[in-house]
């Protein structure tokens, strides 16, 4: 099975899951006994934030694989770069819905709640990974300090997780995984659905973005050995010119 | 349920977009390293010679001391 296979069969799993995602999340489920219709919105909003936290969970991976001398490739640092933009995709989607979720249910878009606060650090953290892969250097410099700023703001993904813990927070904890758990049946299958779809969603995803990264990085080569073979090119003109 | 319809719009909107960026990229991307390589890299299964497209690309790159 080649590449394009396998990102075939995640595109059209991922498409069927999201479609079963729907018709669950907005048809098939009811309302909830306090939030009413906006629970709705928790049947995507934890899969993405759970999306974000597996991203640069692959991005750290990927820059420890490249940081370590034995391992070191070209490849995971491409594995890298595409897994942290991908997070900050789904970052910026957790924020989002939560936001929507927050003015539906708490009234506001915004508060500066420990777990909104923590995400949206993490979010402007890895806006400067990515901003930092973006400055004019060459490929083992881009690499080592993408790799190093990645997992500086990796730091983060524990303290956006158990802030809920920690501080005193409007955000409410876990609601599957504890043992006195607030969901029950279908509505546990469907959020359990989405973050197995969303979660196909970023594979394929990453799969593309690999693909580009691997394609501009050979295209910039080829552009750098073509200019060189330009110059060469001139300077043998201008030497032969010289000696006549 | 405006609510809930502005966030789905939200996730499966910006998800689409962003997919549909990408397949422009990669659409400019394999044309500018076809151009170079004089392979077409879009073609069935040439994702997976592309490493080699990239193996040659910093070859050529690489200089006579084997610095680009």
């Amino acid at each position: 099975m080649n590449e394009r296979s396998i990102s075939q069969v995640l595109a059209v799993t991922a498409a069927i899951l999201l479609g079963v995602v729907l018709i669950l999340g907005l048809g098939v489920t009811g309302p909830d006994v306090i939030q009413g219709e906006v629970v709705r919105v928790l049947y995507v909003h934890p899969a993405v934030a759970w999306v974000a936290y597996m991203a640069f969970g692959i991005t750290s991976f990927a820059s420890v694989a490249w940081l370590r001398p034995k391992s070191r490739a070209l490849w995971w640092d491409q594995v890298a770069g595409a897994s942290a933009e991908i997070g900050v995709l789904f970052t910026f989607l957790a924020l989002l819905t939560g936001s929507i979720w927050g003015r539906a249910t708490w009234g506001v878009w915004w508060t500066w709640d420990a777990r909104t606060t923590s995400t949206l650090l993490l979010f402007f953290l890895y806006i400067g990974v990515i901003a930092l892969r973006q400055v004019p250097q060459d490929r083992d410099t881009r690499a080592r300090r993408s790799a190093v700023a990645s997992l500086l703001a990796f730091v983060n993904v524990p303290l956006v997780h158990f802030s809920v813990r920690w501080w005193r927070t409007l955000h409410q904890e876990a609601s599957v995984l504890k043992e006195d758990r607030t969901v029950f049946g279908l509505q546990i299958w469907t959020i359990v659905i989405s973050v197995f779809a969303f979660s196909l969603v970023y594979f394929w995803l990453l799969m593309l973005r690999y693909r580009v990264a691997r394609w501009e990085d050979a295209a910039a080569d080829g552009g750098l050995s073509d200019a060189i073979d330009a110059r060469r090119a001139e300077a043998a003109r201008s030497s032969s010119v010289g000696v006549a | 349920m405006s609510y809930v319809i502005a966030a789905y719009m939200a996730v499966f909107g910006t998800i689409g977009l962003y997919a549909g960026r990408l397949f422009i990229r990669a659409r400019k991307a394999a044309a500018a390293v076809s151009n170079i390589s004089g392979t077409d890299v879009t073609a069935t299964g040439a994702s997976d010679a592309v490493p080699s497209v990239i193996a040659n690309a910093a070859g050529n790159a690489a200089g006579p001391g084997g610095r680009p």
